[in-house]
């Protein structure tokens, strides 16, 4: 539990992935969807939890084999370069601030995202949960905290899927909305898309600036130990 | 070095979280004979926020010179879990607004009158701001229990507490220093950040308090584990 709480705020910064949950509210309202919503989800859930698993598994035998000093202050610089990564991506999200007002669509590929295929589905959701830049800064410092934590390989995998489930947490909004809103949940999936794709670039600036303070802020801690 | 690093995420926090001070501070920029109304409403919530926190330090400290260790942790960790809750409760009542303030520019009330203010009254606004402030008394406890926690001697709980405060009064001071990048035009500069702070104001609460709150819950959860 204390290991969850140590990467409780990285894990929901991975769930807030404004462009995958919009993919899965496309998803959810096309015909025939939410088996493609659902096969969106379980990719994006299984590509965080192998980068997580891997990179923890990875650290757990460096770890074992240099001496903890050094591998804890390369921990903590590996935390301040992810966090100066997450300040950047934030940046570029202020300059595009005021972009996305004027066109309510998205990126390309979320306009056609709607007719792929099941399996097709499911590669989409891993490409953006593990291809993900916002991510790919993010997962690392979870796994080197999992990794740092002196757990069996067992609980690597247990934590790591704990944290894969909140970090998917995002994504799978879309697919209980029509648990929640019965007959309108075409219209709550058409006004949360809308909400999304017209706020994103705010949305994912406020989230970036956060979290890289928030990482740089554990690499300081780190080295000033 | 080690407790600031431990404190910045909070601190960032706070000096996003000053988005209605920090629209306050560029109307009184933009106001005939302005800049030093706006640096004293910025030296008001500057003090605000080291006298708030030196306070909860100082009253923290006493309630630990008569309790023991480990029920103390535990108390601090249950305190984190709670303004972590607290953070979400808020959040979640700017997703309630989050199309309201879309449809009006203009911010509240005191916002429109800000710039008709003296020096001095600048000066009371701004500690009022930063002390009186729902979000603020839900994050600087987080802050003083670490500060607490650091063990560190009295100079170094206030300079850790000044150098915190500096940090959340960050985003406040942005108005302050934008004469200096944007020269002639720094009126349009601004007139435009005005104009969206104001618009986007609920949604950056959201996402801000969200994870902040999620920040503390973490925290408080892993102290209560050790």
């Amino acid at each position: 539990m204390g290991v969850i709480g140590d990467v409780l705020p990285i894990a929901i910064g991975v769930a807030i992935s404004v462009m995958p949950i919009v993919a899965a509210v496309i998803l959810m309202t096309s015909v025939g969807g939410a088996s493609k919503a659902w096969a969106f989800t379980a990719g994006y859930f299984v590509s965080v939890l192998a980068l997580t698993l891997i990179i923890a598994l990875v650290g757990q035998q460096a770890d074992s084999t240099s001496s903890g000093e050094s591998s804890s202050t390369l921990r903590s610089v590996v935390q301040i370069l992810a966090g100066v990564a997450l300040l950047f991506l934030s940046y570029r999200n202020f300059r595009n601030r005021n972009v996305p007002e004027s066109d309510d669509s998205g990126p390309a590929w979320l306009k056609t995202v709607d007719k792929v295929s099941a399996p097709a589905a499911f590669g989409l959701g891993a490409a953006s949960g593990g291809a993900n830049p916002k991510n790919l800064a993010l997962i690392p410092g979870a796994a080197a905290t999992i990794a740092g934590t002196g757990l069996s390989a067992t609980g690597i995998i247990w934590t790591s899927m704990v944290f894969a489930l909140i970090g998917t947490c995002g994504v799978a909004i879309p697919l209980v909305i029509p648990l929640f809103a019965g007959e309108r949940k075409d219209e709550v999936l058409g006004s949360l898309r809308r909400w999304l794709t017209r706020h994103s670039p705010v949305i994912m600036m406020v989230l970036l600036f956060v979290l890289g303070w928030n990482l740089i802020g554990k690499g300081l801690t780190g080295l000033g130990n | 070095m080690g407790v600031v690093g431990e404190l910045l995420p909070v601190a960032i926090g706070l000096a996003m979280l000053g988005i209605m001070p920090m629209i306050a501070a560029v109307v009184l920029m933009s106001s005939d004979g302005g800049p030093p109304k706006a640096w004293a409403f910025v030296t008001g919530y500057f003090v605000a926020l080291i006298v708030v926190t030196l306070l909860l330090v100082a009253a923290g400290q006493q309630v630990e010179e008569s309790h023991s260790e480990t029920s103390n942790s535990t108390g601090e960790s249950v305190i984190q879990l709670l303004l972590g809750i607290v953070l979400l409760f808020l959040s979640y009542r700017n997703f309630r607004k989050r199309d309201a303030v879309t449809t009006d520019d203009s911010g509240p009330g005191w916002l429109k009158t800000v710039d008709k203010v003296s020096v001095p009254t600048a000066l009371g606004l701004g500690f009022a701001a930063g002390a009186v402030n729902p979000k603020n008394l839900a994050l600087i406890p987080g802050a003083a229990i670490t500060i607490i926690g650091a063990g560190l001697t009295t100079s170094g709980v206030v300079i850790t507490s000044v150098a915190f405060a500096l940090i959340g009064s960050c985003g406040l001071a942005i108005p302050l220093v934008i004469p200096l990048f944007a020269g002639e035009r720094t009126d349009a500069v601004l007139a435009s950040l005005r104009q969206w702070l104001t618009r986007n104001t609920a949604v950056i609460m959201m996402v801000l308090l969200f994870i902040l709150g999620w920040v503390l819950i973490g925290r408080g959860l892993s102290g209560l584990a050790t």
